[in-house]
């Protein structure tokens, strides 16, 4: 094993062993409590990022969160189903559905396709809000349960009502579906993925079934959008059309390019940046999405790479001093 | 008596129309020529909204006089964001993309905050309604269709007729051949920026007295001005008129008949256009 | 049974005819130029042939199978590479990883295996980044494995493009302008390189306006005017046609036939 996979290695095992003994470290409540929602907004960020490799800009990524978050909430609550029962339904009409779009509207491409993807969030923000029953209508449903208690034989059954507990839920689906994303990066298919967002052309002609590439990532990117959503229920209680809007997309392309959207660790940087910031900014809560655009405009307009990239930049220019120059 | 369930729709939904294609051509327009497909127009049309409120109320100048005045204000204020924020991302179409979507959330939630959450009311400028063939129309809606008729003539005659006007579709048709044939395009982005934003703020001025005016009324005259342009075809005036007409009319029967699920109207047209004719129905090449 | 078939081959775009009734053979091994003046309809039959954009109305046989209208991937997966007219790389890849991605076809590394990287799979990357370190050392790029594409000159993006196509083992090669903008050195690597590929066994049809690399290089030669075929036959015998020489060569032209 080269040094450079060795010390990756070890800051993977860092990281996770961190993220595992973080209820210890963090005792407050409420910090916790946003902790766990920075992993479910990492969730959501990176499966967005996952669709943007292959050059597709899913701005309705939202929608899929939302359809996750109302079918097995309603599942849950109206028909009584088991929340382990709901879950992988839930999953499962999200990947149909994505699937089913998929298909049919990523032929069109570019600034076409964005406009396209904010037209389906907003025609899935109204269905929602159409049917009182299930879906509880422009309210939505509130007050929901935590999750189901699992039993386990002969030990006390787990629950999840405490933040430690859902704490833990949350970072395994996280985990899951990171892990899931950063495999399909990292592996043959994720290079065809950038190859296909530098030249769907040239991809065809190499022999590579664009259509179908585009839809693997774009629905594995919004099955993992739909268990976010499914884990952002679990932790508010309630689920309504405006949870998951063309609004709150846009959250996820901004977390993505503050933070770098050339590698697979830029946009989890830029959640973490920006949701500490967004902590921070709690005082003058009004004016955050001022401050936020701002730095937007500064970040897009100004660095290049985002986050990531001056990192690397930083890295880069600091290796260079006191190394040879290369012929 | 038929005729007038069926017939009153149909006329509401042409003056709104007229309103909505102006705010699609101001679009279409920023887009053909810069090749950026600015969010945030949502918002500058709640700008020329919030501009003639308060020149009305507060500097009580006449309607007559506000509306020009508000126009004016948001064109120079299109010219300072094209030069402050999208030429920096020349043309690149993610960054113009995500610096759109900064923008929203800096002209909305500065709005609300200037402007307080709730929602205004104009006193209208024509009070009285109308009625023949037994249809009633407030003298209001009208002025507005009318107003709005005449700003899409002078947009047409200054863009077929005048030579800025075809330097614009010069741009709009490629690029680099205009660039080749001499055109200024850094002269041509604000000019592009300045009627496009002028024509939404001209929107917002015109429905000022007729709706109410709040933070967030751009959002929906985005997603239904994405619609006509898709449906009209990028680029094309006749194609905005016709588009938004279509739109207008569509939603007030919607509205009429179905309720609230007709808001999905606008997104389901525009998302059939774009899998069968990308262009639109008059648009040019894609 | 020839190599590629086009029978009757035509492609309308709106109002102008762009190729007319073409009728063209291509047999194994064979190195075959289509010349003729800008606009003759030269790229919109390689767009035809790769399935880019199919012809209106016509026939297209591949070895001996119909590809009309077929999709370009479904058509490269038959043995068909082609290199464009304005350079097409993969331009925030490397170079290596440029031509690995060429080898799409033959990767033979099933979708769940690459997908968790298992033992077999590794192995299997690692024979095609070694195919791929051979085929960029094949077109001069052996100091410039790891550079992003688009950091290249224009003359080794060329190259690359060509070593795309390549890598797969195609059994035809499409050439669009291979040595447009390259110097006379570089021209004369490029025909070297054609040459060769021609002895691994990879037929050949080019497009290009160097006329000293079609003469020297091709087989046979094509000449397409306004669409439609004005002559076939070997370089000798075009270089020599009175209709060609008025249409396209210019009545200056000499060459050494």
């Amino acid at each position: 094993m080269s040094r450079k996979t060795a010390w990756a290695a070890i800051l993977d095992a860092a990281i996770v062993a961190v993220l595992l003994c973080m209820p210890l470290i963090v005792r407050n409540y409420y910090w916790l409590g946003a902790i766990t929602f920075m992993l479910v907004n990492v969730l959501l960020t990176t499966s967005f990022w996952l669709v943007m490799t292959t050059g597709q800009v899913n701005l309705g990524h939202g929608a899929f969160a939302a359809i996750g978050a109302y079918i097995s909430a309603a599942l849950v609550a109206v028909y009584g189903f088991s929340s382990w029962l709901s879950l992988p339904i839930a999953l499962a009409v999200a990947g149909v559905v994505a699937l089913v779009i998929g298909v049919i509207t990523l032929r069109i491409t570019g600034i076409y396709f964005i406009i396209t993807t904010i037209a389906l969030a907003e025609v899935v923000r109204i269905v929602f809000g159409m049917w009182e029953h299930p879906f509880g209508g422009l309210v939505g449903l509130l007050n929901l349960r935590p999750p189901t208690p699992i039993a386990l034989p002969r030990l006390p059954e787990i629950r999840f009502v405490s933040k430690p507990a859902l704490y833990y839920l949350v970072l395994v689906f996280v985990l899951l579906g990171v892990g899931i994303v950063r495999r399909l990066h990292r592996s043959s298919i994720g290079l065809v993925f950038r190859g296909i967002k530098e030249s769907d052309s040239l991809a065809e002609h190499v022999g590579v079934n664009t259509m179908g590439y585009k839809v693997l990532a774009f629905v594995v990117g919004s099955m993992c959008a739909a268990l976010g959503g499914v884990l952002y229920t679990y932790m508010t209680g309630n689920i309504q059309p405006t949870s998951f809007t063309m609004v709150q997309a846009n959250y996820y392309i901004v977390w993505a390019a503050v933070g770098g959207l050339a590698t697979f660790g830029g946009p989890i940087l830029g959640v973490a940046a920006l949701n500490v910031l967004s902590e921070l900014l709690r005082p003058v809560r009004e004016y955050e999405p001022i401050i936020y655009a701002l730095l937007l405009l500064v970040a897009m307009l100004l660095f290049k790479g985002g986050l990531m990239g001056a990192i690397r930049r930083i890295w880069d220019s600091a290796g260079k001093i006191g190394s040879k120059e290369e012929a | 008596m038929i005729g007038e369930a069926l017939l009153q729709p149909l006329i509401a939904g042409l003056l709104t129309g007229m309103t909505y294609v102006l705010v699609a051509l101001g679009l279409t327009v920023i887009f053909s020529i810069m090749n950026v497909l600015n969010f945030a127009h949502g918002e500058i049309y709640m700008f020329g909204a919030f501009c003639v409120y308060f020149l009305c109320t507060l500097l009580h100048l006449n309607y007559v006089l506000a509306l020009p005045a508000a126009i004016v204000l948001v064109g120079v204020f299109g010219i300072a964001m094209e030069r402050i924020c999208f030429r920096p991302a020349q043309g690149d179409m993610l960054t113009s993309v995500i610096v759109s979507i900064a923008l929203i959330w800096l002209f909305q939630t500065a709005a609300q905050l200037i402007f307080g959450g709730e929602p205004r009311a104009m006193r209208e400028f024509l009070p009285s309604t109308v009625s023949f063939l037994h249809i009633r129309i407030s003298q209001s809606r009208l002025a507005a269709g009318l107003i709005s008729l005449l700003l899409l003539v002078a947009v047409n005659f200054f863009v077929y007729r005048t030579k800025q006007g075809k330097a614009m579709q010069a741009v709009a048709q490629d690029r680099d051949a205009a660039a080749l044939q001499g055109i200024d395009l850094d002269r041509l982005g604000p000019l592009g920026f300045a009627i496009g934003c002028a024509l939404a703020g001209a929107a917002g001025g015109i429905m000022a007295p007729i709706l109410y005016i709040d933070a967030t009324m751009g959002a929906s005259v985005l997603g239904k001005s994405l619609a006509i342009i898709v449906l009209g075809g990028v680029g094309s005036i006749p194609g905005a008129a016709v588009g938004g007409l279509i739109v207008g009319v569509v939603e007030s029967y919607g509205q009429r008949f179905l309720g609230y699920p007709s808001s999905t109207f606008p997104f389901l047209i525009m998302i059939i256009i774009l899998l069968f004719k990308r262009t639109g129905l008059m648009g040019r090449k894609a | 049974m020839a190599l590629l078939e086009l029978h009757k081959v035509t492609k309308v775009f709106g109002g102008l005819v762009a190729v007319r009734d073409l009728d063209l053979s291509i047999e194994p091994e064979e190195i075959v130029g289509l010349i003729g003046p800008n606009g003759a309809g030269k790229t919109t039959v390689f767009n035809a042939i790769s399935g880019a954009s199919g012809p209106t109305s016509g026939a297209i046989l591949f070895k001996g199978e119909d590809i009309t209208g077929l999709k370009p991937h479904a058509i490269a997966r038959k043995g068909l590479a082609r290199t464009f007219q304005m350079t097409t790389i993969f331009s925030e890849l490397t170079v290596l990883q440029n031509i690995r991605l060429g080898s799409h076809l033959v990767s033979n590394i099933g979708f769940w295996p690459a997908v968790f990287n298992t033992m077999k799979a590794r192995k299997r990357e690692g024979e095609l980044y070694e195919r791929a370190a051979e085929l960029a050392d094949f077109m001069g790029l052996s100091k410039r494995r790891n550079e992003l594409a688009k950091n290249l000159s224009h003359g080794h993006q060329r190259s690359l493009e060509m070593a795309v196509a390549l890598v797969a083992n195609p059994d035809l090669l499409l050439l669009d302008e291979p040595v447009a903008g390259m110097s006379v050195e570089e021209t004369s690597e490029m025909m070297t390189r054609i040459r060769k590929a021609r002895e691994r066994g990879v037929t050949i049809l080019l497009v290009e306006h160097d006329m000293k690399l079609v003469m020297d290089v091709c087989t046979r030669i094509c000449v397409l005017n306004f669409g439609a075929k004005l002559v076939e036959g070997i370089p000798r015998e075009v270089c020599e046609n009175k209709e060609v020489i008025a249409a396209y060569l210019g009545s200056e032209y000499r060459h050494t036939c």
